[in-house]
């Protein structure tokens, strides 16, 4: 696991949402290495080598973080804004998993430099995809800038 | 001394009886003591004197008048013969009855031997005539000098040969500047042809009378004269100048001041009463037009005040008027006194010219009785010298004496030629002794021929008169002489005594003053000022001048000793009454105006001043008058003008004031307060409500300055404003507050011609009232505010417990969906189909559970989101809703109407339509042909869409449940659905101002409606 390069990174509390997730990823031949990370805190220590990550090569960045929003001590919105004003890590892809199209939390996400959002879609098959889609597009052919 | 006597004795010897004869004849004698008590007075001096002889012999009568010389001459004549001195000099005297007479006095005193006098003889000769004439001549030359009027002579080629003061004043040239100066000095050059048309009359002897031209001053400017200009004649009527009068034409111009002034206020009376046109045509406006009443009334007010101060300008006008006219009497008198004081000089002249030839007749008398009294005066004569000590008297008489005395026998052998023949005719006396007195002297005789001469002396043995002598070198003397027989003790005749008296300076002098006469009588003559002398009491007229005649059309001899009431140029009340006038004011009277007639009966009006004077032993009156009856005409007719004016401006004032009178009931009664100020924000209108408005009297504004009165205003919004209005001439209209009264008024300021009218109204209870509303409103709005934030508050409460709720239930939901679909799929094979069928209920549920959560987020969201209109073409929206649908219902028929235009959030109306045509689709899709029709229609204002179905209907007993939330009609078994749809319609409508409302039947179908309010243009 550890010579393997992370390329997705899952940040998500509910066990459930996220066991789906990585199911979904998987089941569309996503073969990429996915790091799921419980909370905000987590994200932020993984991506800047702090905490229970310190001693990280800093410099292995994931190319997609699919960010939950609503979680505990630190929420989706604060670590997608530590993410965007970091030189180091505001290139990575970001891409919301929101509960509801509707959630005006979206907005602010673009503004904030999001990349994507989708709605966790309570069908699995809608879901499923949308993951599957997601893990295509943004691993296979979105190229970031160097 | 006694040699030179002795001497004279010889000489004289022959002659001294006869002698004394002729000395009695011309030469006053008196003889004093050394104290001066008389011892001898002769007949003249007793006719000089008025005394008799015996009245005089014995007492100490002055020889000379104390009070008419000084006390040092005095002291000098005693102490000059006291010391054996002779004196000679002239003396005044006065004599019993105070008459005034000047003797030319020789005093020679005798001297005892111890060298004090004992005795003086005075020889005089009577010079009054001469003094008299001398002083009378100073005297009217100081008044000719003094006259106002510029007075001037001179000769035929210009040369000025006399400037009195009046010329100096008015021309600013001294005397010393312009004597010997050309009168052409004078003339403009434009009208230096005027002098030689004028030297041209004079020399034909004619008289330039009132020539009105101008003259040059000093300083450049000119000098409108009226010129008066008279010949100057020489004895022998020989012209050799002229005399000029120049006066100053102000007078005239005065008058045509006063007519100009006249024809201003003509002017002024027509514009006067053009305006007064004006302003009738503008208060007939005013009453017809009520809407512009305001400003003309200030107009009319202002009008009003004009006139006033019209009238009050035209009172200044007249008061002027008076002034110029009184300060013209004022001059007029001045300088008719001076003519009146002239006229009184010359004529107390004339009078002294009558004296004078009364004198000389009196002499010829006196010489007549003399030669009568021939024998009488031989025995007097032998008196005399037996009680004088003769010889030695008579011989310092003859020695003494100031007239030449020459004696000659009878084959005209010169006998005796005394020291002043040798002095008067220049040959000593021992030239002359012996030698015809014929061949040596030449005598002219100017007045009488030789013979004539000889016939009287022959006949009287006595000639008198004026002759001239011509000296040893040629030069003539004017001499009085005295010619006389010489007879001896037996009367026979021995040859002939003449006496000789110089009398050239006399002659001199009775020319200057004759000329003098001359020059004052054109004065008097040509004076613009008409004079006339009258007795006292009788009123006689003694003296007029060419004035006088030609004003009152009088010829002078059908005057001159006439009376003037017999003329009947005055009435005999007015006469008496002016006499008493002039009587009771000392003799003077200035400033009188008189009613004259002429000949003809006209009346002529007049402005004189009198004066008493004393003329020819007789009192008399002086009168120097001018005619002001064009004046007074001028006058009449101004004062008759002003009357009228008056009356005509009292007229259209009362019909003024009567219309403003109305005018002021319309303010007065009027509910506003309403003022006027003229431009100095004098106030002159203030009405009733005003005096309420402000608590200030009328009667304690008007005619005061606003700002004084309110001083506490000066810095308000009304003085600001009103100043702003004064000067833009715009009309505003404010608020201002009033402190000191705590008022609040509604001011409208609007421009007049002449100032502002202000209405203004009080409006503190209004003010108060809106006062509360606004402190009503602040509280409101404070009670507004803290209940939306509260309900902000509540509102993001409220959201954020829908967003957690939403979030958070979506979450366990989304899991039970999801692992019964893993379920399902991982254990295909080891669940049995009633375990697959319970797994999809579960997994239904938990997505039913979901559009819930969805639907019930958004219809709370829509409480938030703002409406954002704009024109939506509904047909096309409608459309799009319809194409949806179709997927959903293939077989429903939706037909729709060409729908209005909107004014609305398109994407909210695209929801209203796809609830509205989805319901409709749904509800009638169980139907055999099921079609849903849009429609839309114009109602009052707003525009009501419509979308029907024939589908299942509901019964009409609900229809109040129909918009609610989760309220159904339908089970969830007959029809899917949340119950939130049409709440969410309505919600929509709402917020866009319009209504929802639904009709329908059991099984027959429904149609819903909204309406929207008609979109703006």
């Amino acid at each position: 696991m550890k010579q393997q390069e992370i390329e997705i990174l899952l940040v998500e509390d509910n066990e459930n949402d996220a066991e789906m997730t990585i199911l979904a990823l998987k089941g569309s031949k996503v073969s990429n290495q996915i790091l799921h990370l419980k909370n905000g805190v987590q994200a932020l220590d993984y991506l800047f080598s702090t905490g229970e990550h310190l001693g990280r090569v800093v410099d292995k960045k994931p190319k997609v973080i699919l960010l939950d929003l609503k979680m505990p001590k630190v929420n989706g919105i604060e670590v997608l804004t530590a993410i965007k004003s970091n030189p180091l890590t505001k290139e990575i892809s970001v891409v919301i998993l929101t509960s509801s199209k509707e959630d005006p939390d979206i907005k602010t996400c673009y503004a904030l430099g999001a990349n994507s959002y989708i709605v966790k879609p309570v069908d699995f098959e809608e879901f499923h995809k949308a993951v599957a889609d997601l893990g295509v597009y943004w691993l296979l052919l979105n190229q970031p800038p160097v | 001394m006694k040699k030179q006597i002795d001497e004279v004795i010889q000489k004289e010897q022959q002659v001294i009886p006869n002698f004394t004869d002729a000395l009695q004849e011309t030469v006053i004698l008196l003889v004093t003591d050394g104290n001066g008590i008389i011892k001898y007075a002769n007949d003249l001096f007793c006719e000089i004197s008025n005394y008799t002889r015996d009245e005089l012999i014995g007492t100490s009568y002055p020889i000379f008048d104390h009070n008419a010389h000084s006390k040092r001459f005095f002291s000098t004549v005693w102490e000059t013969i006291s010391k054996g001195k002779t004196w000679k000099g002239e003396l005044k005297n006065q004599s019993k009855n105070g008459k005034t007479y000047w003797v030319d006095t020789t005093a020679v005193p005798f001297l005892n031997d111890s060298g004090k006098p004992y005795q003086y003889i005075f020889i005089c000769t009577d010079i009054t005539d001469r003094k008299t004439l001398v002083e009378r001549y100073d005297l009217v030359a100081s008044i000719v000098n003094y006259s106002d009027d510029a007075i001037l002579s001179k000769s035929l080629d210009g040369t000025i040969t006399s400037w009195n003061h009046g010329a100096e004043k008015m021309f600013g040239y001294t005397s010393a500047e312009m004597i010997g100066e050309n009168i052409t000095k004078l003339i403009p050059r434009t009208l230096i042809q005027e002098e030689s048309n004028i030297i041209g009359k004079i020399e034909r002897g004619e008289v330039v009378d009132h020539y009105e031209t101008e003259r040059l001053r000093k300083d450049g400017k000119t000098v409108q004269v009226s010129l008066t200009i008279s010949p100057i004649k020489t004895s022998d009527g020989t012209i050799i100048g002229a005399s000029k009068i120049l006066r100053d034409f102000t007078e005239h111009r005065a008058l045509k001041d006063a007519i100009r002034v006249n024809d201003q206020l003509n002017a002024q009376r027509e514009l006067r009463e053009q305006q007064i046109e004006e302003l009738l045509i503008a208060n007939d406006q005013l009453i017809s037009q009520n809407k512009e009443k305001e400003d003309q009334l200030a107009g009319l007010a202002l009008a009003n005040k004009k006139l006033v101060s019209l009238s009050s300008e035209e009172e200044d006008r007249i008061e002027a008027l008076t002034l110029s006219n009184k300060k013209l009497q004022l001059q007029n008198g001045e300088k008719e006194k001076q003519l009146g004081q002239l006229l009184i000089a010359n004529a107390e002249l004339s009078s002294q010219s009558a004296d004078q030839e009364k004198r000389v007749e009196e002499l010829l008398l006196a010489n007549k009785e003399l030669l009568f009294k021939n024998d009488e005066t031989e025995k007097h004569a032998t008196k005399l010298s037996a009680t004088l000590e003769g010889v030695t008297f008579l011989a310092t008489l003859a020695e003494n004496i100031q007239d030449a005395v020459m004696s000659s026998d009878n084959n005209s052998r010169i006998t005796h030629w005394n020291p002043t023949a040798e002095r008067m005719l220049e040959w000593k006396s021992e030239e002359v002794l012996g030698k015809n007195i014929s061949e040596l002297l030449k005598v002219v005789y100017p007045n009488i021929t030789r013979d004539e001469i000889l016939q009287a002396f022959t006949e009287k043995g006595f000639w008198q008169g004026e002759v001239i002598y011509h000296t040893k070198s040629g030069r003539p003397v004017n001499v009085l002489a005295t010619a006389s027989k010489l007879k001896d003790d037996k009367a026979a005749l021995v040859g002939n005594l003449v006496l000789a008296r110089d009398i050239t300076a006399r002659k001199k002098a009775e020319d200057d003053i004759i000329q003098a006469n001359k020059r004052f009588s054109s004065i008097f003559n040509f004076s613009p000022v008409a004079i006339a002398i009258t007795s006292l009491p009788e009123g006689k007229f003694i003296h007029v001048n060419d004035t006088f005649c030609r004003l009152t059309n009088y010829k002078r001899e059908s005057l001159i000793g006439k009376k003037s009431v017999d003329v009947n140029i005055i009435g005999q009340e007015a006469r008496d009454k002016l006499i008493n006038r002039l009587l009771n004011n000392g003799g003077y009277g200035n400033d009188i105006e008189e009613t004259l007639v002429k000949p003809n009966g006209e009346k002529i009006e007049i402005l004189c001043t009198a004066e008493k004077i004393e003329i020819d032993n007789q009192s008399g009156l002086a009168f120097a008058l001018i005619d002001i009856t064009e004046r007074k005409k001028a006058e009449a007719a101004i004062e008759r003008l002003n009357q009228e004016l008056e009356q005509r401006v009292k007229e259209q004032t009362e019909k003024v004031l009567i219309t403003l009178n109305e005018k002021n009931t319309i303010l007065e009664s009027i509910g506003e307060a309403f003022f006027a100020v003229d431009q100095n924000w004098v106030v002159t209108y203030w009405n009733r409500v005003a005096e309420q408005d402000l608590d200030l009297k009328k009667n304690d504004i008007l005619g005061k300055g606003l700002w004084q009165v309110f001083v506490d205003s000066e810095d308000s919004i009304s003085y600001r404003n009103h100043h702003v209005v004064m000067q833009t001439k715009q009309p505003m209209h404010f608020e201002d507050y009033y402190p000191k009264l705590n008022r609040w008024y509604e001011v409208s300021s609007y421009p007049t011609n002449n100032g502002l009218s202000i209405f203004f109204k009080d409006i503190s209870a209004r003010k108060k009232a809106e006062a509360a509303l606004k402190e009503l409103n602040a509280t409101l709005e404070e009670k507004i505010m803290k209940r939306t934030a509260e309900l902000q508050i509540a509102n993001q409460e409220l959201e954020s417990f829908s967003y957690s709720v939403s979030h958070d239930l979506r979450a366990p939901l989304r899991a039970i969906n999801g692992y019964s679909k893993m379920l399902l799929k991982d254990y295909d094979l080891t669940l049995d189909d009633n375990g697959k069928r319970l797994l999809n209920v579960v997994s239904s549920n938990a997505k039913r559970m979901g559009q819930l959560i969805d639907d019930l987020l958004s219809f709370s969201r829509l409480g938030q989101k703002e409406v954002q209109k704009d024109l939506v073409d509904m047909e096309q929206v409608a459309s799009d809703v319809a194409e949806e649908a179709k997927g959903a219902w293939p077989n429903t028929e939706i037909i729709i109407k060409g729908l209005h235009a909107a004014w609305g959030d398109r994407a909210l109306l695209k929801q209203v339509f796809h609830n509205y045509i989805c319901n409709g689709a749904k509800y009638s899709s169980q139907g055999v042909k099921p079609v849903v029709v849009i429609t839309s229609k114009e109602d009052q204002g707003e525009v009501v869409y419509s979308v029907a179905d024939n589908g299942t209907g509901f019964d009409m007993n609900y229809k109040n449940k129909l918009f609610q939330i989760f309220q159904r009609l339908h089970s969830q078994e007959e029809f899917e659905g949340t119950g939130v749809g049409l709440a969410i319609v309505a919600r929509i409508i709402h917020k866009h101002g319009g209504r929802v409302w639904a009709e329908g039947e059991l099984n027959k179908g429904a149609t819903f409606y909204f309406s929207l309010p008609k979109p703006k243009k």
